[in-house]
């Protein structure tokens, strides 16, 4: 049997605590390797170097929205979307 | 500084990007305002963008925000955001009377008459100033950059009195200003070996602590999932139902009176730049409609005058807090305008930033570029597509996803300027300042307290 997932309510909505944690871990991951990659280049580019700063945040940023893509993905919202169309559609039929 | 067509390209691209990430957040339930306005904003003044793009940026998404927050709240009766809390009860009203593809429109309008009304008054408001500057000789901006710090203890004090918790509010000012202000710098206070081998002699800027204030109470949320009685009542089984009302009913009249009352609401909002923006958005929402007798009238009337409100309180708030007092004077600017100004409230869009002074007349051409391209993408969106657009995005983008980009940018800008340092503040402060939030001492006072820390470590140092 599957087993079923944490669900808590938070900012308004239902959300998968497990979910939160790995995608969030997965960001993060890509953010580190973003910090690492930068600083292992800047000790060999002079321009890097430089503006080593100035990198960390633009390929960070872009870091963080590959993961949101990607995060995205796997974690499905919480959300049974009924329209109220079907609702009086199928409360006639009933 | 002279606006080429490349730059004015540049606002122009940064202007979409925003419109099309906050049209998204927007819809998304719950998001509050400030919270995820500050970490964006923040991300383009740390890219050292050209101080016109941010604003043109920081301005569509501003208004972008405002009137996405709406759209869900219309169709699910859920609030997009806190600004449209106000909204629940006319837009459940309008439901109940099969008008809610109606009632987005009447919104949508209710913003744009917002945006239209409150803009001249801030210009009027400027314009007025400076003629008053003019003639007396007496420069308004220089004379708050000299007294700031009892400034923003006098702001944070008036807006204590103001708000539901007052006692609260009063008390939290010193020890949240002191503790801000001591782990800003800390070796001002203490010397101590550990201390600064940890720190590095490090000062901070305010990033961290704008991060903490803003997202505080979410984290806040999350840290109070951990004690077993929150978690129990926060806990829920299954999907969340939402229904998504897709009637559609028009009504013919009212029409004048609702652009009308919308246009006063704005109008006298603009003015009370100085207060918080929801509480103008509550207190002149229900007393604009209060004589209404027609329950779908009052309730269209509502929900037009509630987003006129707040997407005039906002920008007003900033316009004025920037042209005039180059000063965040205003909740709006000292909450998601924060980024805007440096820790000495200077702006720092017209200080020597980037190695480029702004004119203000170049800044108002920002804030023209990304207002029209924020209001006129969301307002024709969502008057044709409001319904598809709320579906796609409860459909495809979960509430998870939101948060954890949140967290990483976060993460990002508070390791990025601070090491281990910054994240441990960030969690700190976050905390305290959530909790502060939880118990009533909201953004304004905390921005104030924040702003008005240094004169407390003055007076601590001239005692002792």
């Amino acid at each position: 049997m599957k087993k079923k997932k944490t669900m808590v309510r938070l900012w308004g909505d239902h959300i998968v605590i497990s979910s939160l944690f790995i995608g969030l871990a997965i960001s993060l991951a890509f953010v580190a390797l973003t910090f690492v990659t930068i600083e292992i280049l800047a000790k060999y580019i002079v321009v890097i170097a430089e503006k080593k700063k100035d990198f960390i945040y633009g390929f960070g940023t872009l870091a963080i929205l590959i993961a949101f893509v990607i995060n995205n993905l796997w974690i499905k919202p919480q959300r049974n979307i009924v329209k109220s169309s079907d609702l009086k559609e199928s409360g006639r039929e009933g | 500084m002279v606006i080429t067509l490349s730059l004015i390209l540049q606002m122009v691209g940064i202007a979409l990007l925003m419109t099309a990430l906050y049209l998204i957040i927007g819809i998304i339930p719950g998001t509050d305002e400030t919270s995820v306005l500050v970490p964006m904003t923040l991300i383009l003044v740390t890219l050292k963008l050209n101080p016109l793009v941010i604003m043109a940026g920081f301005m569509a998404a501003v208004v972008t925000l405002n009137i996405a927050d709406s759209i869900p709240t219309a169709i699910t009766s859920i609030p997009g955001g806190v600004m449209s809390t106000p909204l629940v009860g006319h837009s459940q009203t309008l439901k109940k009377h099969g008008y809610t593809s109606y009632s987005v429109q009447w919104m949508m309008l209710g913003s744009l008459i917002g945006v239209l009304v409150s803009f001249p008054i801030a210009l009027a408001f400027w314009g007025l100033f400076e003629f008053i500057s003019v003639q007396t000789g007496i420069e308004i901006s220089n004379f708050i950059k000299k007294y700031n710090e009892y400034i923003f203890l006098g702001g944070a004090i008036l807006m204590s009195l103001t708000n539901k918790e007052k006692l609260i509010c009063l008390l939290s000012i010193i020890p949240f200003g002191f503790v801000t202000a001591f782990l800003r710098n800390p070796g001002l206070v203490v010397n101590n070996t550990l201390l600064n081998a940890f720190i590095g002699g490090r000062k901070l800027s305010m990033t961290p602590f704008f991060l903490s204030i803003t997202t505080g109470p979410l984290l806040f949320a999350l840290f109070e999932l951990m004690f077993p009685n929150v978690f129990k009542s926060q806990k829920v089984e299954g999907k969340m139902t939402v229904i998504l009302d897709d009637v559609i009913k028009k009504s013919e009249k009212g029409h004048k009176r609702i652009i009308r009352k919308t246009g006063i609401a704005s109008a006298i909002g603009s003015l009370l730049f100085f207060m918080s923006p929801v509480g103008v958005t509550m207190m002149l929402g229900e007393f604009s409609t209060k004589n209404e007798k027609d329950e779908v009238q009052q309730a269209l009337q509502g929900v037009s005058v509630v987003n006129g409100l707040s997407s005039a309180t906002y920008l007003a708030g900033i316009m004025i807090s920037l042209f005039v007092f180059a000063f965040p004077i205003s909740p709006a600017a000292l909450g998601p305008g924060s980024v805007i100004f440096d820790k000495a409230g200077s702006p720092i869009i017209l200080a020597d930033y980037a190695g480029l002074a702004v004119p203000k007349g170049n800044l108002l051409v920002a804030i023209i570029i990304g207002l029209v391209i924020g209001l006129s993408i969301t307002v024709s969106l969502g008057m044709k597509y409001s319904h598809k657009m709320t579906e796609l995005v409860f459909k495809y983008i979960s509430q998870e996803t939101v948060l954890i980009f949140l967290f990483s940018i976060i993460a990002l800008l508070s390791f990025a300027e601070a090491g281990i340092y910054g994240l441990i503040i960030v969690v700190g402060v976050g905390l305290l300042s959530g909790w502060l939030n939880k118990k009533g001492a909201g953004y304004g006072v905390q921005f104030m307290a924040l702003y008005a820390g240094g004169l407390f470590i003055t007076i601590l140092k001239a005692l002792f």
